[in-house]
């Protein structure tokens, strides 16, 4: 009896290492880094109309560990539980490292609660990683908000293709 | 020596578990960013002219009507109100000879209205947001119905619009 329950663990612990390793290594991890501070404190309405554009807000590095990764990126909004809160928020590929992304890749991209793919990057030679500059847009807004104060975090997540 | 080879592998699978739950953790990052918004409002009264001429019999018979004397530029990003009334309840007499005239001669509609609505040194509501959208246009007729009962001269008055948060 004592066998077989050492014999269960032996199992489990190789059945457990052997999922470790199918998932995600070190390399291929996001690094988001903000450069730039998206507060918007509105203290004029017309600045309430115009789009408030955050240039390279944001700093993305990627190294892919399979032949295409697709960079993913979704909105979290707090205190948003009014329906006239602003919460339309876009990511624009401003500048990046690398030579192999297309020009569709720097459309305007209107982010969702929902994960929406912004670029498929394929794997770099060696250790080499996407440095990606984006800049963040805060729509301008045409209809009654609710005062207060909104915080909202863009999240980045990544899926082999 | 069993039991401390079971305890191992124990640990061995428990640490495995821990180190797979931050490997998934990491594969997503985020920034954050806030928005502050207070209750912002702004109004813009574009006159078509600021003096009128009474020359006409027709004009003191009944009254002299201006399709929109003044365009209101609305803008606000909460429910509003606007409000109307006269600086003083008379016109001033800049004239030597001139009278007393009672501000309720002028009258003013929003022009898809078909009523006007005499003014008065006493605040009235004259429109109200009727939509969520931040920018509103307005037209304003204007009506002056100064009757013969007043000689002639130069008179003014000031109308004060003034836009709240409802």
């Amino acid at each position: 009896m004592k066998y077989l329950f050492i014999i269960f663990f032996i199992l489990f612990g190789i059945l457990n290492s052997s999922k470790t390793l199918a998932q995600p290594s070190s390399s291929n991890l996001i690094s988001v880094i903000p450069h730039n501070s998206m507060h918007v404190f509105y203290t004029d309405i017309n600045e309430m109309l115009a789009d408030k554009i955050f240039t390279r807000a944001v700093e993305v590095k990627f190294a892919p560990d399979v032949p295409v990764a697709d960079l993913y990126a979704s909105i979290a909004l707090d205190n948003y539980s009014n329906t006239s809160a602003p919460t339309r928020i876009s990511l624009k590929l401003n500048a990046q490292s690398a030579s192999n992304l297309n020009a569709a890749s720097t459309n305007e991209i209107l982010l969702n609660k929902v994960p929406i793919k912004i670029l498929s990057l394929p794997k770099l030679p060696g250790d080499e990683k996407y440095v990606l500059f984006f800049d963040v847009i805060q729509h301008g807004c045409d209809h009654f908000t609710a005062p207060g104060d909104y915080n909202f975090s863009i999240i980045f997540s990544q899926s082999p293709q | 020596m069993k039991k401390l080879l079971t305890c191992i592998i124990l640990l061995t699978v428990l640490l495995n578990c821990k180190a797979q739950q931050s490997v998934i953790l990491n594969i997503q990052n985020k920034v954050s960013g806030s928005v502050t918004i207070p209750a912002l409002q702004n109004l813009n009264v574009i006159t078509q002219t600021s003096s009128l001429n009474f020359s006409d019999p027709g004009d003191f018979s009944n009254g002299k009507e201006i399709a929109a004397f003044y365009l209101l530029n609305v803008n606000s990003n909460v429910p509003w109100v606007l409000t109307a009334k006269t600086e003083t309840d008379n016109f001033n007499n800049l004239s030597v000879n001139g009278n007393n005239i009672p501000a309720g001669i002028v009258s003013i509609k929003n022009s898809t209205d078909n009523n006007y609505v005499p003014l008065s040194q006493t605040e009235k509501n004259f429109i109200i947001s009727s939509n969520d959208r931040i920018v509103n246009d307005y037209k304003v007729d204007l009506k002056i119905n100064p009757s013969w009962k007043y000689g002639g001269g130069l008179y003014n008055i000031n109308i004060i619009f003034t836009l709240t948060p409802q």
